[in-house]
């Protein structure tokens, strides 16, 4: 399978990632959100009420949930399955503390979608596993309309366009928007002082050079430098020499990559040879290992993770508990175990706006009717009451707010960059004609 | 000036490893007459193994290097030999081919097991700080790995030149080169001097393979079995037999590339769809271009010419109580399956029904276009994906009814299939293969990028139809049903073909086409229709799978890896009857589903207590299912063909035992002795018809 094999659909994730322009985070009203979800309006005592629940993976014990991810044959390299481990952490803490509405809750089943059977392996999920929900980390999202039917309460690691459109599909990011221009890569080339920008991509994946055009977009929306070369025409694993060569040629400062980690560490060495001085924006560069592996390659990288990125500080409560509770689990923290830590938030946060005699359906709605869950500030915030939607030529479906959270590579480490005290977060009101007013925040409920 | 020379260097840098691949790929062909399509997994081997070795185990080089290239590579080599190709000296090209195809397959499988399923990153090269660069003037960048790659390749070709021209072994291996069977009427022994070819092509493989890894970022078998698409378009440029052309059309392409990457557009549509499709591109157009290879077929062995045509398929000949005891017995099974299928099987069994039938489908174009007209087409999955993306096309953007639309995706299919044909047929054996798989690469990575093909970053929709007062949308039986009616009709259309004035043609074309032609039969007519209707089945098949999903979803179903399993994998369980695309279809879920899910870790979990299985890698089904290719040379015919020949020698035994007569009724009616009768090949104990 592949196939890219498949060098296909590849550079899926990394570039989702990378984007910083797409649609996801904030909240409908033009006011700062401050809070997480709105967890904290639930009666604490109806958490504990034990009522007969009527539903798939609910027994009187326990409520079961499931998961596909790609573990095996991710040309990127990656391993999704640590999306396991953080729901797993985030089980236990609940379990710890009692369980919810008398039930503990219990990851039955984490099956490997191998890349390209993400379709059949949902099928064999929702037919056999008897779950509550399914939680997803997947490279190739063709199962996406199979859960979008069977209006399961669905959890996914959101690097899948195919996820717009299916209300009862969510993420830890809205419905993702490839081409929308964004505030957050102008920004960073202006406090970089970067005032030409070379943008590369594959032309094998249309995620790639979608995000290419993304960010040709948002320099063009708000132009604190100038584009002076593109390439949205890279086959797979390609050497990089001549890109280098022409950027260097081109007096490149500032480099949007669309590639996946591994050529982003292509394009590192790359320019290192050739001794080429710019910045890349590494898309999927959040993993700790691999850029200490590669310090040289990667140095003054900036990275923007999905989440308040661990290496902030002071450290927020979320990712206090997440390294407790992953600990006690005996499991290392990655990004993916991180995205699984918010899901398994997401689910327990709809379990509880649901009450006592909770459904599927009634999950559903609660999570829907949030106009800016983050986790407790961990995520910038989404407004689900529109963020499945897909927002590319539809404005009124984005976040009203561009957010993003930087850390830069030094001597092979993450160090947080632009963040102010207890505010992590840059961001902007989507309306802003320009980069020129950054409001730091902290989505975090006091 | 300065970045064409910085050009030409790392070109080099990469020309040197494919005219190493290259030269392997003219060598083996030429010693051995296999096309090895599996080089490039070869290469992987050795380029997996010295990362293990190097990075995870912190070897240091040369020991590294030892292993991985002189010693696992050549091993390898010996064992394909010895264990396997020793076997097709006298097999016809389309088994060799089918058994590299195998090997393309397993041996990254196999290998993964072991290394890993994901690609590992940090590749290192064969000298120390091998990314630390020289910069002898200008613009002019040289790594140690770039500078290493070309002096050991030099160094390979200087002992290759010293090895064939001053040793009586390079002499031995230039006269096999030449003429294998003159060279045994000297006195020396062809199959010594192609077993010692094999172990040194497995060499620079091998050696290719580690030198090619740290101009990637993470080694990756796909990597590999790609970029040797370029080997093979420099193998195709020395038309497989001149090794100093392989080689200067490796180092040629490889700096090429270099330069194209370098002035090309960057930012056009064309551009940023056809720069990353170069290589498959360039493989194509030498096909079908270069004047030495049109209308060339393969090595041939003189005698091909006076080989039987391949025996009738069991089901024609044999007598018709068995017939009829065959098809109550298919019936009987038939209606348990469905009903079981409809009402007691869960929904991913029902999944699997439906993914079995649609395969089918897909699969009887392989019967079509390798059991009838004796061709490997290695893109019958991308006329797959022609059909699911025209379906959906038509479908959603011009409101068509969706099965309007599939048949019209078909003819589309059939259309391409044609204009692909009329230059590639001409090629024939493997070079019509290598064409079609040149088309699949050049599709998979071109055409499938556009929006108006695929979809574009999200797959285009595909719904389903509504006939009457039944809504497949919102019954998965009912689509079934749907499915197993259209596999029905197109059974009954192969079935017609194959029986029909076509499918004597391309009988008699694959007896002799020399003698098919003398008597008036047009070549080039039958074997187009035949590829165009092959292109159809597969677009129906595509159409029925996109509608099924309800989306194009190209990536995952139709990439050309998928392609090259499913020929595998219905060549090797008989592709020469309706029955055998359909078993091999329904095998290729249900082993997984039932042998590698439950089957597997039952065993692993109850025979011993040490070891814990969970959810098996997939690809061992891929493994053991490509593995079963090996036995194509022995039983062209097919695994199921062949055991239905021996069951029908069998019973029909047993009948003649308690037979007064002590014969037996053949389909004819005719009443005739033993197991003539059914037509048995040698292999299967009856005499060669």
């Amino acid at each position: 399978m592949r196939a890219r094999i498949l060098v296909v659909g590849v550079a899926i994730a990394l570039v989702a990632v990378a984007c910083g322009n797409s649609g996801s985070s904030n909240k409908t009203s033009s006011t700062i959100p401050v809070g997480g979800s709105t967890a904290s309006s639930i009666d604490p005592n109806s958490l504990k009420q034990h009522l007969p629940v009527t539903a798939p993976g609910v027994t009187d014990t326990e409520i079961r949930v499931a998961a596909v991810v790609t573990k095996t044959n991710n040309p990127t390299g990656g391993d999704y399955s640590p999306l396991g481990d953080g729901i797993n952490a985030y089980f236990k803490m609940i379990n710890d503390g009692g369980g919810l509405y008398g039930r503990q809750l219990k990851l039955t089943n984490v099956r490997d979608d191998q890349l390209g059977a993400n379709a059949q392996t949902i099928q064999a999920s929702l037919s056999s596993d008897k779950a509550f929900a399914t939680f997803g980390a997947t490279i190739l999202f063709t199962g996406a309309k199979l859960l979008g039917r069977a209006n399961q309460p669905s959890f996914i690691w959101n690097i899948n366009p195919e996820m717009a459109g299916h209300n009862n599909i969510f993420g830890d990011k809205g419905a993702l928007c490839f081409k929308c221009a964004g505030h957050v890569m102008p920004w960073v080339a202006k406090q970089l002082g970067a005032t030409k920008i070379g943008i590369i991509a594959y032309g094998v994946s249309a995620e790639s050079t979608d995000c290419a055009d993304g960010i040709k977009a948002s320099f063009a929306k708000y132009p604190t430098a100038k584009v002076v070369f593109m390439d949205k025409s890279l086959p797979f694993a390609a050497p990089l020499a001549a890109q280098v060569t022409r950027m260097k040629n081109a007096g490149v400062q500032f480099i949007g990559t669309c590639i996946d980690g591994n050529e982003s560490f292509t394009l590192g060495k790359e320019m290192k040879r050739q001794g080429m001085n710019a910045v890349q924006a590494l898309p999927n560069g959040y993993d700790p290992d691999f850029v200490a592996k590669n310090a040289d390659s990667f140095e003054n990288a900036i990275v923007s993770p999905q989440f308040v990125a661990f290496e902030q500080t002071p450290k927020i409560p979320e990712i206090q508990k997440l390294d407790e509770w992953a600990q006690k689990i005996g499991k290392p923290v990655k990004e993916v175990t991180a995205a699984g830590w918010v899901l398994a938030d997401e689910l327990v946060t709809g379990l509880k706006l649901a009450g006592p005699s909770f459904s599927q359906q009634k999950v559903i709605d609660a999570l829907n009717s949030l106009k800016a869950y983050s986790d407790n500030g961990f995520i910038q915030p989404i407004d689900w009451t529109k963020q499945h939607q897909d927002p590319l030529g539809h404005p009124e479906f984005q976040s009203e707010l561009d957010c993003g959270n930087f850390v830069k590579v030094t001597a092979g480490k993450f160090v947080p960059v632009y963040a102010e005290p207890d505010k992590p977060w840059v961001c902007f009101n989507r309306t802003d004609p320009t980069v020129d007013t950054p409001q730091h925040l902290s989505f975090v409920t006091p | 000036m300065e970045e064409l020379i910085s050009r030409i260097f790392v070109g080099m840098s990469y020309g040197s490893v494919y005219a190493l691949l290259a030269v392997g790929l003219v060598l083996t062909y030429k010693t051995s007459g296999v096309f090895n399509l599996a080089y490039g997994a070869q290469a992987f081997v050795s380029g997996a193994i010295y990362y293990d070795l190097r990075v995870r185990h912190e070897w240091p080089i040369p020991a590294a290097l030892l292993i991985a290239v002189f010693i696992v590579a050549p091993l390898l080599g010996l064992v394909l030999d010895r264990g396997l190709f020793r076997y097709l000296r006298n097999a016809t090209a389309i088994a060799k081919l089918v058994t590299a195809l195998a090997l393309l397959v397993a041996i990254p499988q196999i290998l993964k097991l072991w290394f890993g399923q994901n690609p590992a990153a940090g590749t290192q090269g064969i000298v120390p700080k091998g990314d630390v660069s020289y910069n002898p003037f200008g613009d002019v960048f040289v790594s140690r790995n770039d500078l290493a790659t070309i002096l050991v390749t030099l160094a390979a070709v200087i002992g290759l030149t010293l090895l064939f021209r001053y040793t009586a072994f390079g002499l031995q291996m230039r006269a096999v080169v030449e003429s294998a069977r003159l060279t045994e009427l000297a006195g020396i022994n062809a199959d010594r001097v192609s077993t010692a070819s094999w172990v040194l092509c497995s060499f620079l493989a091998g050696l290719a393979g580690v030198l090619l890894a740290p101009l990637f970022s993470a080694v990756s078998d796909l990597n590999y079995t790609t970029l040797v698409v370029v080997a093979i378009s420099a193998a195709a440029v020395a038309s497989l037999s001149s090794i100093p052309i392989a080689f200067a059309g490796g180092l040629g392409l490889g700096i090429l590339q270099q330069i194209l990457d370098r002035y090309l557009p960057t930012g056009s549509v064309l551009a940023s769809n056809i720069r990353p499709a170069l290589p498959f591109i360039a493989l194509f157009l030498v096909l079908i271009f270069s004047p030495a290879l049109r209308g060339r077929r393969e090595l041939a062995d003189p005698l091909a010419g006076v080989d039987p045509p391949p025996p009738a398929v069991a089901a024609t000949v044999r007598s018709p109580v068995l017939t009829n005891a065959t098809r109550i017995f298919g019936v009987v099974v038939g209606l348990g399956a469905a009903y079981y299928v409809f009402f007691h099987a869960s929904g991913q069994w029902l999944d699997i029904a439906i993914r079995a039938t649609i395969l089918a489908v897909i699969f009887l174009s392989i019967t079509v276009i390798t059991g009838m007209a004796g061709q490997i087409s290695l893109c019958q999955a991308t006329f797959a994906g022609i059909g699911a993306c025209a379906t959906a096309q038509l479908a959603t953007r011009f409101g068509m009814s969706v099965l309007v639309a599939m048949v019209i995706a078909a003819a589309l299919s059939a259309l391409i299939g044609a204009l692909l044909a009329i230059p590639a047929l001409r090629l024939g054996g493997i070079f019509l293969s290598l064409a079609t798989f040149a088309f699949a690469l050049f599709f998979d990575n071109v055409m499938a990028r556009f929006d108006w093909v695929g979809g574009g970053v999200v797959p285009e929709e595909a719904p389903r139809p509504t006939i009457g007062f039944i809504n497949f949308d919102q019954s998965d039986k009912a689509f079934l049903v749907l499915c197993l009616l259209i596999l029905l009709v197109i059974s009954v259309l192969v079935l017609a073909v194959r029986s029909g004035t076509t499918g004597r043609y391309l009988d008699a074309l694959r007896g002799s086409e020399t003698a098919a032609v003398s008597i008036g039969i047009n070549a080039a007519r039958a074997r187009i229709t035949t590829f165009a209707l092959a292109a159809a089945i597969a677009g129906v098949g595509g159409g029925l799978l996109a509608i099924y999903e309800r989306a194009t979803n190209y990536d995952p179903n139709f990439v050309y890896f998928q392609g090259l399993i499913w020929v595998v994998l219905v060549v090797s369980l008989g592709s020469r009857s309706v029955e055998g695309a359909i078993q091999a279809a329904a095998g290729f879920f249900v082993f997984q589903a039932v042998i590698i899910n439950q089957v597997v870790p039952w065993l692993a979990n109850n025979l011993q207590p040490w070891y814990h299985m969970g959810q098996p890698p997939q690809t061992l089904a891929i493994i053991l299912l490509s593995l079963g290719a090996f036995t194509y040379a022995k039983h062209p015919e097919g695994i199921l063909e062949f055991n239905k020949r021996k069951s029908l020698e069998a019973i029909q035994r047993l009948i003649d035992r308690r037979s007064s007569k002590g014969g037996f009724t053949s389909a004819e009616g005719d009443v005739v002795d033993g197991p003539d009768a059914v037509g048995l090949p040698a292999a299967a104990g009856g005499p060669a018809s």
